[in-house]
């Protein structure tokens, strides 16, 4: 990466985030719109940070309850039983069906605080000016865009075992109150990805 | 805003102000934030109650799986199982439900529950589906969270609704924990445990479901139902049972004798004496002591009987402390009891045969019994038995008047005495006169012949065949009926139409005997010249007993009104 690189906000063009039209800056305190889609134009996303952080604070809390109360509860022969996320990782272990038991514990568990990790490390690097692995915090962050939806494997698991396994008091599964949260976390983990502006990575970096 | 002063610097720049305001995004984390400590606080409100309860053995224990239920409600799970250091024991570790901190004290008793067969029934059968699970009852002290498990489950407790009583024994017999006390055949209540008491009687606690106990009268008594009972005899044969399972595993049942308004409802504590069968139980009562110089024919359970009627039971047979006697402890029902007074006769009935005919022959078959005479004083318990019947079973309410004669002959009590060869009265007793020169015949005229009764009759023995041999009146054999010949008896006649009385004087002077006063006699004396017969004789006049008739006493025929 060659410095002295001339970036677009230096040369006061700004582009459109949703038909990518490159424009000039527009002037005074007008608000700027994307003269091909209408789009609103800003140098970088508004209040990225601030958003970022809330979303990621909203999740990093509700990540506790998503993984310590039960996310399903299996009644079986009229005994119910409920189960947390490692519960049910630790049930696939004993049954031996480990690539379930593996598969479950990323998308579920390692996934959802790795994204939420990974991004509050982008992050406090940002604010605090960090200028080193920039490359490599930016592939991760990718990464972390790109792996985010596949948390909600372990919600769809729970929907279609739910809908499978419904034989009345012989056995059942019902969802129990950590789904909610955890859907949570995971929709909210995927916004807060959105919602950062990867052009702030590369801020001030010349 | 820099580049925007630089290319049009002849603009106004705009007031520049810092952003003002928090996003709105921030609300989020908030929300999370009250949820999370929402959850936080109801986690920590709901918390359970970690215990640990040591069992001797972890069968049927699975963690996690194994709950506490309490009158089949899961107030607690097994959370973990770790055996003791010295391996003879399993720690479990229950979490239980916040509701049950109150209730884990110093005395509350676990124990597992599992499915059992037994004749009572099967018990626990949930508990194949289900697994097994741990039970508890509720008990007192200072709260307390490190238990011991108990083998069996524990008896009720005693502050469960329901009467808690006590049956005291002489023995276990067939009883076993959990057996039935049944109540006209319907289950009641069952037995909790046993015990041996300090004076070596076992003491059965027994619990009385709620819904009979108000069944259980202070007099009410309890009987051991295990079991068959047979009771064969000439007259019959009986088999008791109560209930199936009592014949398997025992029971007790129990009877109130006075089921009225005043019997008092038995409460908790309450101790009973526990009958070895139900005709015991029937027949307790007041226990009395009969003193008897000979045990033969009795035995425990001889009947005692009045007037025919069985009122109570031998118990018990001994001899007393000084080997002189045979002490009898008998039970008499309770609303027998005004027959136990002062004067009270007891005496044992046993089959008689003599020429005179068999008399008490049912006791072949039924046995010997008890029967008694009661009396008039005040209320007692023990009491000395007569050797044999007493001269009078029943006080009579004839004519009493005493014959006087030299000799008793063959005449004993219950000898009859005849009138025109009908028996119109009985000896009643027979003793010596104080001064020992003449023998004492006490003699009860029924009601209806005592005005054949004068002042003026005769009496005369009849015992025996009088037969008169002589020479030249040939011989003449006189007798009263059959039964006198055999048994004694005793004849009278009384003066009056059609024959002419001519009366020795002596004889009249006989008849001023009576007791009650010369004048009274004096004036009888001289009205039994009259034809109307004379005055009528009076209870406790006396007469002299002849020992044969004169003929002319024969072939009096007086008129006399027989009264009701």
């Amino acid at each position: 990466m060659a410095k002295e690189q001339l970036t677009a906000r230096e040369a006061g063009l700004i582009q459109c985030l949703d038909c990518h039209l490159l424009t000039a800056k527009g002037h005074g305190i007008m608000e700027t719109h994307c003269p091909r889609c209408g789009a609103k134009l800003h140098f970088r996303k508004s209040t990225s940070l601030a958003r970022t952080w809330a979303l990621l604070i909203s999740s990093l809390i509700l990540l506790f309850p998503a993984n310590l109360l039960p996310i399903m509860t299996v009644t079986y022969l009229g005994e119910k039983q409920p189960n947390t996320i490692m519960d049910g990782i630790e049930h696939f272990i004993q049954s031996g069906s480990y690539f379930i038991a593996l598969l479950i514990f990323f998308a579920s568990i390692l996934v959802p605080v790795f994204k939420v990790m990974g991004i509050i490390l982008i992050m406090i690097s940002i604010q605090k000016k960090w200028k080193t692995r920039l490359r490599h915090k930016t592939l991760m962050f990718r990464f972390i865009k790109f792996i985010g939806r596949w948390s909600m494997l372990d919600i769809f698991v729970i929907a279609i075992m739910v809908a499978l396994v419904n034989l009345g008091t012989l056995t059942a599964i019902v969802p129990a109150p950590a789904v909610t949260y955890f859907a949570t976390v995971v929709v909210l983990t995927i916004l807060a990805a959105n919602t950062f502006d990867t052009r702030l990575i590369w801020e001030d970096t010349k | 805003m820099t580049d925007d002063h630089q290319m049009e610097s002849n603009i106004p720049s705009p007031e520049m102000k810092p952003r003002r305001g928090v996003s709105p995004i921030w609300i989020l984390p908030v929300v999370a934030l009250l949820i999370a400590s929402w959850l936080v606080y109801k986690s920590v409100v709901d918390a359970g109650i970690k215990v640990t309860i040591r069992f001797d053995n972890a069968q049927g224990i699975e963690k996690g799986k194994t709950r506490v239920i309490c009158r089949g409600m899961p107030i607690g799970v097994v959370e973990s199982l770790t055996i003791s250091k010295d391996f003879r024991s399993i720690n479990v570790v229950v979490e239980f439900v916040k509701e049950a901190r109150k209730q884990l004290r110093k005395n509350t008793k676990f124990w597992m529950v599992a499915p059992t067969i037994s004749p009572k029934g099967i018990t626990g059968l949930e508990t194949i589906l289900k697994g097994n699970y741990i039970t508890m009852q509720p008990g007192d002290g200072p709260e307390e969270r490190n238990f011991v498990a108990l083998s069996n489950p524990p008896p009720i407790r005693s502050d469960e609704p329901g009467l808690h009583i006590q049956l005291i024994s002489d023995g276990l017999g067939s009883l076993a924990q959990g057996s039935g006390v049944y109540y006209k055949g319907i289950k009641a209540g069952e037995i909790q445990q046993f015990d041996l008491n300090d004076q070596g009687k076992v003491v059965i606690d027994v619990y009385i479901d709620q819904k009979y106990a108000h069944k259980v009268k202070k007099s009410s008594r309890f009987f051991n139902v295990s079991g068959v009972s047979f009771e064969g005899s000439l007259s019959g044969f009986k088999i008791n049972t109560e209930a199936l399972s009592a014949l398997v595993m025992g029971g007790v049942a129990f009877l109130t004798p006075e089921e009225g308004k005043g019997a008092k409802d038995a409460v908790d504590g309450d101790s009973f004496s526990l009958f070895e069968n139900r005709d015991l139980a029937e027949q307790e009562g007041k226990r009395i002591t009969l003193l008897f110089d000979d045990g033969k024919g009795i035995s425990a359970r001889t009947q005692i009987r009045y007037r025919g009627v069985e009122i109570g039971r031998v118990l018990r047979i001994e001899l007393n402390k000084k080997i002189t006697g045979v002490q009898v402890t008998a039970s008499i029902q309770k609303r027998y009891r005004s027959l136990l007074r002062e004067g009270t006769q007891f005496w044992l009935v046993e089959p008689q045969l003599g020429l005179a005919g068999a008399k008490n022959l049912e006791t072949i078959i039924s046995g010997t019994y008890i029967t008694l005479r009661p009396g008039k004083g005040k209320t007692k318990r023990t009491f000395r038995a007569l050797s044999a019947q007493p001269t009078s079973l029943e006080p009579r309410n004839g004519l009493k008047i005493i014959l006087v004669a030299e000799r008793l002959g063959s005449i004993k009590a219950d000898d009859p005495v005849y009138f025109r060869q009908v028996k119109v009265g009985e000896v009643t007793g027979c003793r010596l006169s104080k001064d020992a020169t003449s023998a004492l015949i006490s003699v009860d005229i029924e009601k209806p012949y005592a005005p054949l009764v004068r002042t003026d009759s005769k009496f005369w023995n009849v015992s025996g065949i009088k037969i008169d041999v002589g020479l030249f009146k040939g011989a003449k054999v006189r007798t009263e009926s059959m039964q006198s010949i055999l048994e004694g008896g005793i004849a009278f006649a009384t003066p009056g139409k059609p024959s002419a009385a001519k009366e020795d004087d002596k004889f009249s002077r006989g008849v001023l005997l009576d007791e009650s006063g010369s004048r009274d006699n004096a004036k009888g004396g001289t009205s039994a010249q009259a034809h109307p017969p004379g005055r009528p004789a009076k209870n406790g006049a006396r007469f002299i007993l002849y020992d044969e008739p004169k003929d002319k006493w024969l072939k009096w025929r007086p008129k006399i009104m027989l009264g009701k």
